[in-house]
């Protein structure tokens, strides 16, 4: 049996691979969004340039512009989470790959653990790796009940 | 008199997002690429309201928030974190150094403008 076996390392390498394949599915429902936001764009402003002096239906055509506009910039947001998610398996990968540097028996598994999931900044981030490393691997992490985090608003004043 | 909102974002585009949100409604717009520049521009500048987020290099929004409320000039000014963080932890941090709300990314341009006017 390897020296791996009773080490985090197989758990780790699967949690990467699934961060990566959260990643790229959420860029892709984003870009879809994106591209057909942007093929509003085109038709509706065509369809403007043939309305010009209509009154009324340039007016509703323009709303329309502002609303697919502002759907497009909603969407164009992927990218800032796309460079975050990567950002977090890079970094882990590159904790995992120091912590490998020492021998096997002497490596500090809970607190290599616990440094990658300090790192995130997103709560479903944090529980990919609670489904998939186990939330008891890193004990001193505070946690909470993040079950209804997806139903809290969006906006809060404090 | 046009009010003046700094962006602090260590994303371009995501700086550029918010800048094109509030060109639309009429403000006027200060970047920042991260908490320490914010900061420097806030020391020597006023600004109505201020936008951050929370992870970026060298200084984090929640720090910035914190330096920004020791300011005399910056005690009462909205302070809004936008950020893909949505943890209750953290957006206690955030109003325990004394920010005024907490928007979680990505954001709509109509949501973010009605903060703004709630704020303001």
């Amino acid at each position: 049996m390897s020296d791996l076996a009773n080490t985090p390392v197989a758990a780790l390498l699967e949690l990467a691979a699934s961060q990566l394949e959260v990643a790229a599915h959420t860029s892709d429902a984003r870009v879809e969004a994106l591209t057909a936001s942007i093929a509003a764009l085109v038709t509706l402003g065509a369809e403007l340039q043939a309305a010009r002096g209509a009154g009324t239906a340039a007016d509703t055509l323009a709303q329309k512009i502002v609303d697919q506009a502002q759907s497009a910039l909603v969407a164009m947001q992927f990218h800032d989470q796309l460079v975050q998610r990567m950002a977090h398996v890079r970094d882990a990968l590159t904790e995992l790959n120091e912590a490998l540097t020492a021998p096997m028996a002497e490596v500090d598994w809970a607190t290599v653990l616990a440094g990658i999931r300090f790192r995130y900044s997103m709560e479903d981030e944090r529980m990919l790796f609670d489904r998939i490393i186990g939330a008891t691997a890193c004990p001193d992490v505070n946690r909470h009940d993040s079950t209804h985090d997806s139903l809290r608003s969006s906006v809060e004043i404090f | 008199m046009t009010r003046m909102i700094m962006t602090v974002d260590d994303s371009t585009s995501m700086r550029q997002m918010v800048k094109a949100t509030l060109l639309s409604a009429g403000y006027g717009v200060v970047e920042a690429a991260d908490g320490q520049e914010a900061l420097d521009y806030a020391r020597d500048n006023a600004v109505d309201l201020v936008i951050a987020d929370v992870n970026m290099p060298r200084m984090d929004g929640i720090t910035l928030v914190s330096e920004l409320r020791l300011l005399p000039a910056y005690r009462l000014t909205p302070l809004l974190l936008l950020t893909t963080e949505s943890s209750m932890e953290k957006k206690m941090e955030g109003k325990k150094a004394g920010a005024t709300g907490w928007l979680v990314k990505p954001f709509h341009p109509a949501q973010l403008l009605a903060t703004l006017a709630r704020v303001l």
